[in-house]
């Protein structure tokens, strides 16, 4: 559907759900647009144009909750119709949903940009990316994988509280994999800088520098690495790339309210973090942990939610204490709450669910050098690229790729695979000091069913952490 | 969307792209209409209808490919500017180095019965009904409460290539998981699937979540280490997904798999017999056609131990100077259907023959530290139990699998005789697949330190 006969459904749309004897409905229209570049080894594989778009529509009656969404313009009262009997049908055997009160206005918002990221040629993303590339190649790595990721997302939302909303968020983003390989040694880093905005935010991130940097990190860990400690306790330092998705997994999914509450249980699984927890101590006083989706630039960025609630920093976690889990609307009216505007929904035919958008550890006012001087025997486990975390997001593993050990207060030899398997108690308690080189790195964040990948940032500065174990295999 | 108006749109696709001087065009229409009824805390949270239409069009020109895909059909008055779009960019993209056309018909393309039950294209109510009888059934075997969700998808999907490939196929899916929790971390995990609404079987996924989160309210203690593991369905959803899509041609190319340079030796026991076989009947994941257009067959990925094949569209192919397997997705070859073949082993022989071993009943969130050595860790969950002389003595609880691919498939030495059907959530790697259980000698359990 093209953007303009797309926006013309909402009002449409809207006298046709009044019609119903809901409780509640909201329609959202949605048009998500992507191109991307795939490119190895200097060679672009394939080039896609991706569009999506149609209308939703949700609704509430008796407590039920009813979902129901098209793309064909000519089905739009068969869908209204649709969504009243899949609300009708829960409301018979599912439990009464509630949402919180909410005020709703009229607004609109979007993300500044100079240069539109679909609109530049293809062939100056492909020059970009052979410069990302060469530092790369030049240094022999023998396989480099590119993925550039341009996109759109035009959204227009209406509930019949009053709420009408239009958002506008363009991002950027790029996917660089790479895997070293010398004698019968293998080595792979991962990196995505990403980003709202115009083209133009590709230019902050010197990525061939980093490219070169890690190619170059990588050369040397498959020379001079040694194998790290195993079954000992010792400091540990997590770099700004580890924190951030620490951050994320440990703090953001398991205050998600939805998991608290159990909707997602089936999958993703439910939470460790209790309802009763709020006020607790779960880290020490150097911890604090915000989601904020209104940082202008971030990969998460948006202003308002697709529940129509306006955006705001939310404190998950502050010195230490748990201060404030997200939440939607269903789930802010179930724990007595405001919604603090967490409702997201990657495409017009999702459900809004409960989601993160920008998160990260909040910096200290030290540097990574003052972190190492206080170290005398240890680990700085600088990057990742394998992790996992339980369901309850309570047991977690980090396994380094660039790391080194620490002695004396100063780094030494690269050290290969450290392990870093703790509990997120564990994890945040054992914090003594935080650094001030705060970074971000933009992910796609899973949850949901069907599964709906978000736009975030991971952000996080560097991290001390006194006398954690480092485990094996 | 009927499936006439599908060929319709991609012949008229076709057309404009071959008018503008395209080499090669595939178009690929997608009409499905999907329901979903998730339920926690054993109650209806919400019931989803959604219509997916996709129109994915791969368009060649001069070696240089694009791929252009929307979920809405474009309108006559702007299927040019959808066509012309892609043009336009395509131009500016460099010539790829290696480049070989669609392959030429005509093709004659398998029979596959039982895909297709109308039934599932209204089915609201049943789906309901399926989700309170898998609740009752785990209700009934002592779960204190229940989440899940059941799905149904039904359609049509067509394919039309510039070379000569005109093929339609409806479809029609449904399946259910059911997660069954006692405490908050007691748990246990059913799932059921079909191509029909007869075959979904919610008592059966009901009761068996109910059944293993009781079990897994009795708690024991066995350190992490090395020990015998049994890796019941769905785990092996998991697992065999990672062992199966491996063999992607492109990730050989990409050095994103430990099978490089493998062809031809061995990888695994003589036990491990790997195949994607699209061509089941009633198979979950069957298809009678690949995206390039030629029609699927049955590959052997590892036979006895031994690595056989890679899986190949027409581009991964030619680098390999092989044919194309007929696995073509648009840009990544990919399997549709993995299956392993079935031993001898009862899953109480399984069981017996662990000696002090663990049992793993799913397993998830599978992450790789280095895809060409193949290390990994994944979760592990809904019944993590050990097993001493044959009998299941509890949960173990905290235990995460940290292995790499090449030394379980080198362990395996037992396989079950019983295969299941499976789907899962949590398929970042795999397909569905046809599975038994499989016992690993000496798999690496990790765990917490702190």
């Amino acid at each position: 559907m093209e953007l303009d006969s797309l926006l013309s459904l909402v009002d449409r749309a809207q006298e046709m759900a009044r019609r119903y004897d809901a409780t509640y409905f909201e329609v959202r229209a949605q048009l998500d647009v992507s191109d991307g570049l795939f490119m190895r080894n200097g060679v672009v594989e394939a080039f896609s144009l991706d569009s999506t778009s149609g209308i939703s529509v949700r609704m509430l009656v008796n407590g039920g909750l009813g979902f129901a969404s098209t793309n064909r313009p000519d089905s739009l009262s068969s869908m209204i119709e649709e969504a009243y009997k899949n609300a009708l049908a829960a409301s018979k055997v599912g439990k009464k949903v509630a949402l919180s009160r909410e005020s709703f206005g009229r607004t609109e918002f979007s993300s500044p940009y100079r240069v539109d990221p679909m609109e530049v040629p293809v062939d100056e993303k492909v020059e970009y990316m052979k410069s990302v590339d060469s530092p790369a190649a030049e240094r022999g790595i023998a396989a480099r994988v590119l993925w550039l990721l341009s996109s759109r997302s035009v959204v227009h939302f209406v509930n019949s509280e009053g709420a009408e909303v239009k958002g506008d968020v363009r991002r950027v983003t790029l996917m660089v994999r790479l895997t070293h390989i010398s004698g019968a040694g293998a080595t792979q880093e991962f990196t995505q800088p990403g980003g709202s905005g115009g083209w133009e935010i590709v230019d902050g991130w010197r990525l061939d520098e980093k490219v070169a940097y890690l190619s170059d990190s990588m050369k040397e860990r498959l020379e001079k690495g040694v194998p790290a400690p195993r079954g000992v306790k010792v400091d540990v330092i997590v770099g700004p790339q580890v924190a951030g998705l620490i951050a994320h997994e440990s703090t953001g999914h398991p205050y998600e309210a939805d998991r608290i509450l159990g909707r997602e249980a089936a999958q993703a699984g439910e939470s460790f973090v209790k309802p009763y927890m709020l006020g607790q101590r779960i880290g020490s006083p150097a911890v604090t942990v915000i989601d904020d989706p209104t940082i202008p630039g971030s990969y998460g960025f948006y202003l308002y939610d697709h529940e129509g609630v306006r955006a705001r920093p939310r404190a998950l976690m502050r010195e230490g204490l748990i201060n404030e889990f997200l939440h939607n609307r269903e789930t802010a009216a179930e724990m007595g709450v405001s919604s603090n505007a967490a409702a997201r929904a990657n495409r017009f035919d999702r459900e809004p669910i409960v989601r993160m958008a920008n998160t990260y550890i909040a910096p200290g006012d030290v540097s990574v050098e003052e972190l190492i001087e206080g170290v005398s025997e240890g680990v700085y486990l600088k990057r990742f690229m394998e992790w996992n975390i339980d369901d309850r997001r309570y047991n977690q593993r980090y396994v380094g790729s660039e790391a080194y050990a620490i002695r004396g207060g100063r780094l030494a030899e690269p050290v290969l695979n450290p392990v870093l398997e703790v509990t997120t108690p564990a994890f945040y308690m054992s914090v003594d000091a935080v650094a001030k080189d705060l970074e971000f790195e933009a992910a796609t964040c899973g949850k949901g069913d069907p599964g709906q990948g978000v736009p975030v940032w991971t952000g996080g500065p560097s991290v001390r952490l006194r006398g954690v174990g480092l485990g094996g295999t | 969307m009927f499936h006439e108006e599908s060929i319709g749109l991609a012949e008229r696709i076709l057309q404009l792209a071959q008018a503008r001087g395209a080499d090669d065009v595939a178009v690929h229409v997608v009409s499905n209409g999907a329901r979903q009824v998730r339920f926690s805390n054993s109650s209806v949270d919400v019931v989803k209808t959604w219509i997916e239409t996709l129109v994915e069009v791969q368009i060649a020109l001069d070696r240089r490919v694009a791929v252009v895909s929307t979920t809405s059909p474009p309108e006559e008055r702007s299927l040019e500017g959808f066509v012309e779009r892609a043009f336009e960019r395509l131009k500016r993209v460099p010539a790829r180095d290696v480049y070989v056309p669609l392959p030429e018909g005509p093709f004659d393309y398998p029979v596959i019965q039982g895909t297709y039950d109308p039934r599932l294209e209204e089915a609201q109510e049943e789906l309901v009904d399926a989700a309170k009888e898998g609740i009752d059934s785990a209700l009934a075997e002592g779960a204190e409460r229940v989440a899940g969700v059941v799905r149904s998808y039904a359609g049509h999907e067509c394919l039309l290539t510039s070379g000569g490939a005109e093929v339609c196929e409806r479809f029609s899916r449904v399946n259910m998981e059911v997660r069954a929790l006692v405490d908050d971390e007691a748990t246990g995990h059913g799932v059921t699937c079909s191509r029909s609404l007869d075959g979904l079987d919610p008592r059966r996924a009901g009761s068996e979540a109910g059944r293993d989160a009781v079990l897994a309210s009795k708690v024991v203690d066995l350190p992490a280490g090395r020990h015998n593991a049994a890796f019941w369905w769905s785990a092996m959803t998991t697992l065999l997904g990672v062992f199966g899509s491996m063999a992607s041609g492109l990730r050989a190319l990409m050095q994103m798999t430990p099978y490089v340079d493998k062809l031809g030796q061995r990888v695994g026991t003589e036990l491990v017999t790997i195949v994607d076989d699209p061509l089941i009947d009633g198979g979950y994941a069957s298809r009678s056609f690949d995206l390039e257009g030629l029609p699927t067959r049955r590959n052997v990925i590892i036979e006895g131990g031994v690595l056989k094949t890679l899986l190949h569209n027409r581009l991964t192919a030619a680098h390999f100077r092989v044919r194309s397997t007929a696995n073509a997705g648009w840009v990544f070859p990919r399997p549709w259907f993995l299956t392993m073949s079935p031993g001898d082993r009862t899953e109480g022989e399984i069981l017996e023959d662990l000696g002090r071993g663990v049992v793993v009943r799913n397993a998830t969130y599978l992450r790789f530290q280095n895809y060409r050595t193949g290390d990994f860790s994944a979760v592990i969950r809904d019944g993590v139990f050990l097993v001493e002389g044959g009998e299941i003595k509890g949960e173990v609880r905290g235990l995460r699998l940290s292995e790499n691919v090449l030394r379980l498939l080198s362990n395996v030495y037992a396989v079950g005789r019983e295969t299941r059907q499976m789907t899962h959530w949590w398929a970042e790697f795999g397909p569905p697949v046809v599975t038994p259980v499989i016992a690993v000698r000496d798999v690496a359990f990790t765990a917490a330190t702190a």
